[in-house]
């Protein structure tokens, strides 16, 4: 078979004029050359008389026959040579259906895209409340039928969501702990206040850093693959499949990963500030000379114990926020993958700043509590 | 066709492994210029495996496959790859769509990667191609979560078809789609393979597309290539998958009809 380059030849010799097609006007030919025919095409002015050869081409695809029929203003020319087994690519041009028309934009557009924002963030909170109390409600529902509880999803997801972050918590918690003592050690020794590191540390990381930490990084980690798994389920109908045989998704798939989170939350926290603190034990024995001995003495003194309850309280709540938020975005997603993206960056997002605004009603609310005289 | 006629697709002692699951044993096939190969063989048999293969998707454990006359696997990490890919068109068994574009983003999508046609152009290609596979302008606007099955198979087939590529691939086209529909088609692909010099390599488990359409049938059994030929061919094989795939009640009725 040649592989002709497209050209076309004009012969102004005879009564009327002629144009010879010639080679593979197909994409493949065209598409580097399209440019250079559509000026020599240009040039041919179509009159009625022009004879249009094609009888001597190579090959023809859409592309070429729609580059000619655009030329020819959608007609045929009168005077238009072809071979059969073309004729079925210009039967299909003259049938072409009109284009679609296109869509009206609406006047104030603007107006209502801000408005319908306003509604999607009351939306959010509606269906978040939904979801919490649907959640209460299958939980209320285990007493009952103990045996419906999904205990071997449970104890999967305690896994996934907490037995395999353990060493970026505990990586991140040491880490912080240093840098954090670090610091007070040498604000600490020019105040000559070298023992208070173990109040100071152990306060700010068992009531603050530790929970907060945990739940920052437990957000990204499980939040992202909890919104992207159910999403996923969403795009292969795996849900559907579940409701069609009496399976709530609820309780098997949402429940399960929100009650996981509210358990591994908090031993997670703790797990975190123990990885801090021992953080800081390190720089309070390198840079202070406090040994480990001392330092763990002077721990139980430093932290009154309320302060472990509320950590508990604050991080169970972490996790809570954590699973509602990821499910609520899980669910949201629509069965396309720019979706899947979008609401993952959108349930991390919400999860960490829903997380450090729980973590502020907190402060406010328990201000006056767990200090020592 | 004129005899001789050039080898498009070459696969020469393919051998599949799956861990210890062995889904070809030494299979060789070609696939001539401007013919339809029709492929077949029971569920997990390895026919979508042996079409993956076909165009790198895959690499077979063992053998060779050329196409174009260029080693396919080789050709994934040089540039020829890029060439070579714009001559084939692909239909996937379960669609493969863009879930993030629009029907008509999906079809426009591998000629605005060729950067040489205009938007306007590419705008009317893709109202042509909607059109030769059934579909009105207005479906271009929906996305493939808004699609019925059949139309989803029919939007595959739109995107395969979109540069005009001489050899389609296409993995149960028809399965989907109700019977008018897939006498439509068996229509288009006839009348492509006309216009165009169209090869198709296709797998399927329709046997009226396969009578209709199919130049030869190729029989996957037992990791085996048992038979490559003509219906008739095929037939006359005396292999038990043969005898109740052809031979039995469905099958049976159809070829008598034919005759
Ligand atoms: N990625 C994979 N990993 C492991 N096994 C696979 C993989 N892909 C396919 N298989 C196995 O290879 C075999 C052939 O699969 P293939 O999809 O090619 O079958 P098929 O002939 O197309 O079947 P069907 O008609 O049902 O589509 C099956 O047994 C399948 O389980
Ligand atoms: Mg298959």
């Amino acid at each position: 078979m040649a592989s002709e380059a497209p050209g076309l030849t004009l012969d102004q010799d005879g009564k009327s004029p002629r144009i010879r097609l010639t080679g593979q006007w197909v994409l493949r030919h065209l598409s580097g050359s399209i440019n250079k025919l559509r000026r020599q095409l240009a040039r041919c002015k179509s009159d009625p008389q022009t004879i249009w050869d094609l009888e001597s081409i190579d090959g023809l695809d859409s592309t070429g026959a729609l580059l000619l029929w655009r030329h020819w203003g959608r007609r045929r020319p009168a005077q238009l040579r072809l071979r059969t087994e073309y004729e079925p690519l210009f039967q299909r041009l003259e049938q072409m259906p009109a284009p679609a028309p296109a869509l009206k934009r609406k006047p104030l557009e603007w107006v209502a895209r801000l408005g319908a924002a306003m509604l999607s963030a009351a939306t959010h909170l509606r269906e978040l409340v939904a979801l919490l109390g649907q959640l209460t409600l299958d939980i209320l529902s285990f007493p009952a039928r103990p045996d419906r509880i999904p205990w071997r999803e449970i104890s999967a997801n305690i896994y996934k969501s907490g037995g395999r972050a353990l060493l970026i918590t505990g990586l991140v918690g040491l880490l912080i702990g240093i840098v954090m003592s670090y610091l007070s050690a040498l604000q600490l020794r020019l105040l000559g206040g070298e023992r208070f590191i173990v109040n100071l540390m152990g306060l700010s990381v068992t009531r603050e850093l530790g929970p907060l930490l945990a739940a920052i990084l437990i957000a990204g980690r499980s939040g992202s693959s909890i919104t992207a798994e159910l999403g996923v389920m969403r795009l292969t109908q795996e849900l559907d499949a579940l409701a069609t045989m009496g399976i709530s998704p609820f309780k098997r798939v949402l429940l399960p990963k929100v009650l996981a989170l509210a358990i591994t939350m908090p031993l997670l926290a703790f797990w975190t500030m123990a990885a801090a603190i021992f953080g800081g034990m390190l720089v309070a024995q390198s840079e202070l000379n406090i040994t480990f001995g001392q330092f763990l003495s002077d721990l139980p003194g430093a932290i009154p114990i309320v302060t472990y309850w509320i950590a508990l309280a604050k991080s169970i709540a972490f996790g809570v926020v954590i699973g509602l938020v990821s499910c609520h975005f899980g669910l949201r997603i629509k069965p396309n993958t720019e979706s899947l993206g979008y609401e993952t960056t959108n349930a991390v997002v919400t999860a960490i700043t829903l997380v450090i605004l729980t973590d502020a009603i907190f402060a406010v609310g328990l201000r006056d509590i767990g200090w020592q005289e | 066709m004129s005899p001789p006629s050039p080898t498009v697709i070459e696969m020469r002692g393919i051998v599949t492994r799956f861990g210890a699951q062995v889904v070809h044993d030494g299979i060789d096939l070609s696939v001539q210029r401007g013919e339809v190969l029709g492929l077949v063989g029971g569920s997990g048999s390895g026919k979508t495996t042996l079409l993956r293969e076909m165009i790198g998707l895959q690499n077979p454990s063992a053998g060779e496959v050329h196409a174009f006359g260029e080693a396919v696997f080789a050709a994934r990490r040089t540039h020829q790859t890029k060439a070579l890919r714009q001559r084939w068109g692909v239909l996937f068994q379960h669609g493969a769509l863009f879930t993030a574009l629009s029907v008509t983003d999906n079809i426009a999508l591998p000629l605005r990667e060729l950067r040489a046609l205009d938007e306007p152009l590419i705008q009317e290609l893709v109202r042509l191609k909607l059109a030769m596979v059934g579909l009105k302008p207005e479906d271009g606007r929906r996305h493939p979560a808004e699609l019925s099955g059949g139309m989803i198979k029919r939007v595959g087939l739109a995107r395969a078809l979109a540069l005009d590529a001489e050899l389609l691939l296409l993995d149960e086209p028809t399965s989907g789609l109700d019977p008018v529909a897939s006498e439509q088609f068996v229509d288009l692909i006839a009348e492509l393979r006309s216009t165009l010099g169209l090869t198709v390599a296709l797998v399927t488990h329709d046997l009226d597309t396969l009578v209709d359409l199919c130049d030869r049938i190729a029989v996957l059994a037992d990791r085996k290539l048992i038979v490559i030929g003509t219906l008739d061919e095929v037939i006359a094989c005396d292999h038990p998958f043969i005898q109740s795939y052809f031979r039995g009640h469905r099958g049976g009725r159809l070829l008598s009809k034919r005759q």
